[in-house]
């Protein structure tokens, strides 16, 4: 019995001490985030000696062009969620509902865009020739195409599960398939729908790479995150205001899992397959 | 009826899938095919001409020595974090498994870093690793004398820093894999052999570890994908240096394409796809095969 404490006793250091790890980088950007420049020039974990909350957070919420950010972030996900959401639902009711020879050679040529990298240099000069290179739709319209293929793959995978006698039931009253698909079919997606959003959410709203390709120097339409890129190569040496641009940039996210957690690591770990 | 039951059967008609296969291939499968085509040409921003060179681009690549230095240090990349992610993850899962509400608390601290854009981390840790950071500073203090590493700027090891961000970032996210996994595994087979005295060792390495062989794989593959598209994390923390030490695919592919040369960019574009689906479409196709027998 004392050996087994001792373990247990032992598991629970280990444990703290890897938690450290997590809060150190935390507490450094939050600390340090309210003090003075001076004080932020070689930042460390000790408390401020001069409190500048207010001032920094306006400062850099002001500078920064955060509200912009804010504002083409929300715009950027809320249509690439809507257009991504509409297009696999539909796509992934033919694919969970039809097994043809081709119907199953297209939808494993959708799988391949789970693992395969996307060509943002080359959606990038496509782009330009449709006049769409640094606009919101072309932002929109790629993720449309990179993002589609694991939705399609969770949600045909839940469609097929569905038994098809609510369907034919609806055929025999005379529905059409659209109407089927919309009253009957999507209701019951819900869930699986939800943990979709959830993905595709993350995925967007975190995005780096592919809004420099795609909005190319277009600053006025840079996402939160890349605001934070701009505001570093312009006011490199201000620790004190990057780490308050930080906070700015991870309490959306945050504020979410805090109120969500179960569905958020449910929406992220989505591809998982069980077992 | 049977008509009708029969066409219902064979479900909805493929123009439902229409827009998705529109999207999907004006943005995915064309541009990767459009680029296969372009590495095999000369085309740059300066001239309006495109010549067909043949495979120069890939022989440029292995001749400049580009090619193995940025397969190496991805390589390098991709295997730190393979390890870093699955064995420590692997171990939080083991001591979080239980739902108690310290572990609840603990479970959702380790995730949290994974939903922060990869950027914040990046300049974050480019602070905490800098000479007079606060690592060094957190060392000096620990071993109370003055400790000046050079996290960042040394061409040897800060590919592995930079690993450490992206490991750390994502061990919550396959710890919590793990769980899931673990809990799944039904309770009598672990009561069955604690009865049978099995010691906790064992149970690890001859019970939980070969019914979670799934998730094992599952987060092998995901880190392995993320580790060989890695960019972000470069992008900002080490900015590719020093002396190109931390150079990796796709920062090489985004440079070359800033600076014009849009062939020889699709070139390398190239080779990450195909090492990308030589590593893990086969694991890919063994996962969706494999089912845990019980």
């Amino acid at each position: 019995m004392s050996h087994q404490r001792k373990v247990t006793i032992i598991k629970y250091i280990v444990i703290i001490l890897l938690a450290l790890l997590i809060i150190i980088p935390f507490w450094t950007m939050i600390i340090n985030s309210f003090k003075s420049a001076a004080e932020a020039r070689i930042p460390n974990m000790k408390l401020p000696e001069q409190w500048q909350i207010l001032e920094n957070y306006r400062t850099v919420f002001q500078r920064g062009q955060l509200q912009r950010g804010f504002l083409n972030s929300l715009f950027i996900t809320i249509l690439s969620s809507i257009l991504i959401l509409v297009i696999s639902t539909t796509a992934a009711y033919v694919f969970g509902r039809r097994r043809t020879k081709y119907i199953r050679v297209i939808f494993f040529i959708f799988l391949l865009g789970i693992i395969v990298p996307p060509s943002p240099l080359i959606v990038a000069i496509f782009l330009k020739y449709m006049h769409l290179l640094g606009t919101y739709a072309g932002m929109v319209f790629f993720y449309g195409g990179i993002l589609v293929s694991l939705p399609i793959f969770l949600l045909s995978g839940f469609i097929s599960t569905i038994p098809r006698e609510l369907e034919e039931s609806a055929v025999i009253d005379g529905a059409s398939t659209l109407r089927i698909f919309v009253h009957i079919i999507l209701p019951l997606l819900k869930p699986a729908i939800a943990t979709c959003f959830i993905w595709i959410v993350l995925r967007v709203w975190n995005d780096f790479i592919y809004p420099l390709y795609i909005l190319a120097g277009k600053t006025g339409k840079y996402t939160m995150v890349l605001s934070l890129y701009v505001y570093n190569s312009k006011y490199a040496a201000q620790w004190n205001l990057i780490f308050a641009n930080m906070v700015f940039i991870s309490l959306p996210v945050l504020i979410a899992f805090l109120f969500a957690q179960r569905q958020i690591v449910e929406g992220l770990t989505a591809g998982a397959i069980k077992g | 009826l049977a008509k009708i039951k029969s066409s219902i059967a064979s479900g909805p008609g493929f123009y439902f899938a229409i827009p998705a296969v529109i999207f999907y291939f004006v943005f995915f499968i064309a541009p990767t095919v459009v680029s296969l085509l372009l590495s095999f040409t000369d085309w740059t921003s300066y001239s309006s001409e495109i010549n067909f060179i043949g495979i120069q681009n890939f022989i440029r690549l292995i001749n400049e020595g580009t090619l193995l230095k940025v397969t190496r240090n991805t390589a390098l990349f991709t295997i730190a974090i393979v390890i870093l992610d699955n064995v420590v993850a692997f171990l939080l899962a083991l001591a979080l498994a239980k739902r108690t509400r310290f572990t609840v608390f603990f479970r959702a601290l380790f995730f949290s870093p994974c939903l922060i854009a990869i950027i914040v981390w990046g300049y974050l840790f480019k602070n905490i690793f800098n000479m007079r950071g606060i690592l060094n500073q957190v060392l000096s203090f620990v071993l109370n004398t003055k400790v000046t590493i050079q996290w960042l700027g040394s061409t040897q090891y800060s590919i592995f820093t930079a690993a450490f961000v992206v490991g750390w970032m994502w061990i919550g996210f396959h710890m919590m894999i793990y769980i899931a996994s673990i809990n799944a595994i039904p309770e009598d087979i672990i009561e069955a052999a604690r009865i049978d005295g099995v010691n906790y060792f064992t149970m690890v390495g001859r019970i939980i570890i070969p019914l979670v062989m799934s998730s094992v794989t599952f987060n092998v593959l995901t880190s392995t994908i993320g580790g060989l598209r890695v960019f972000d994390v470069i992008w900002v923390l080490t900015q590719r240096g020093p002396g190109g030490s931390t150079e990796t695919f796709n920062t090489w592919i985004f440079d070359t394409y800033a600076r014009g040369f849009f062939g020889y960019s699709s070139a390398m574009n190239i080779i990450m796809i195909t090492a990308i689906m030589i590593i893990a479409v086969p694991l890919y196709t063994s996962l969706s095969r494999k089912v845990v027998e019980l």
